[in-house]
């Protein structure tokens, strides 16, 4: 009686099987912690962020207890319209996750977000005791231009993005 | 120790060389140790000459004179920085529409601060330099320049 003879598969294409099949598992393994892991990334710099800007919105609330003269020349604290003004600020800045570099008190009267950058580019938003509220966009070599805030949300945000793209800019921005 | 008022002639005048100091808190600069413009109040408290940014005249004092309690009005500044600018080197003629406006110092001695003085603003035409405060763009023009042009003193 005939047999067919059994193809024991070699050792080198057991290997190789073993190892496509490896590769395969691990290829969709290793993509499957990939998009778990940039979720996990993008929500845990999602939560970040949010995290930063109630932090900044403490900050900001716990301007209205600087004292007067907190500079040494005289300016005055920030009141608390300078610090309600710039509240919907920090709101709009939140909803495009630009992040000022810190919330401090202005020299003119009032609040100030400042704003740095890679290039030679500042920004800052001042939010006055007087209800003054501008953006001043300027750089190193004292170029600067004022921009009123607006009154409308969509304009706010609008202004908001014309900042950030400044910033990544290396020429003032123009109206 | 600073001069008093006493001690300083207001009728000398400014040389452009002649350097201007001003105190700042160290933890008022930003992240990159750079002077923002947010750190400099202008003319917005009030329209008169005196509410103007202060400086003192080197003429009549020594760079660590800013930084005395005495030119503080009793506030312990001692930790802060000195920055000086020449007076040549101030920003001056900025424009607003048709109006230009030219900043100067002007010496304003304190009882127990002799040297002390503020930067003041008029229309270039006007030759009798009367105090005008300037519109909003051109004080963050300013703010933003003299942040800019301030050299931490040495």
């Amino acid at each position: 009686m005939s047999s067919c003879p059994v193809q024991t598969p070699t050792l080198s294409e057991m290997y190789e099987t073993t190892e496509r099949l490896s590769a395969t598992s691990s290829r969709t393994a290793l993509r499957r912690i990939s998009e778990n892991t940039t979720r996990s990334y993008q929500g845990s710099r999602f939560l970040t962020a949010q995290n930063v800007f109630e932090s900044l919105g403490s900050k900001l609330q716990e301007l209205t207890d600087v004292p007067d003269n907190w500079n040494s020349y005289e300016s005055p604290a920030p009141n608390a319209k300078a610090v309600s003004n710039a509240k919907p600020i920090l709101q709009t800045l939140r909803s495009i996750l630009l992040e000022p570099e810190r919330i401090v008190p202005s020299a003119e009267g009032g609040v100030a977000f400042t704003f740095i950058s890679q290039t030679s580019n500042r920004a800052i938003i001042e939010s006055l005791n007087n209800g003054e509220r501008y953006i001043l966009l300027y750089d190193l070599n004292g170029s600067s231009k004022t921009i009123d805030w607006p009154f409308e949300i969509e304009d706010g945000r609008a202004l908001v993005e014309k900042l950030a793209s400044h910033l990544r800019s290396t020429e003032l921005a123009t109206h | 120790m600073p001069l008093i008022d006493k001690e300083v002639d207001t009728s000398v005048l400014f040389s452009p060389e002649e350097l201007l100091y001003r105190r700042v808190n160290p933890s008022h600069l930003n992240t990159n140790g750079e002077l923002g413009p947010e750190t400099l109040n202008t003319f917005s408290f009030e329209a008169s000459i005196e509410s103007a940014p202060s400086v003192n005249r080197s003429q009549f004092s020594q760079p660590e004179d800013v930084i005395h309690i005495n030119c503080a009005c009793g506030k312990d500044v001692s930790g802060y920085l000195v920055y000086s600018i020449n007076v040549v080197s101030l920003p001056t003629n900025l424009e607003f529409g048709s109006k230009v406006f030219r900043f100067f110092p002007v010496h304003i001695p304190l009882a127990l601060c002799g040297a002390h003085s503020v930067i003041s603003c008029c229309y270039e035409a006007d030759s009798y330099q009367k105090y005008e405060k300037p519109p909003r763009p051109v004080r963050n023009a300013f703010r933003t320049l003299l942040a800019t042009k301030l050299r931490k003193h040495v």
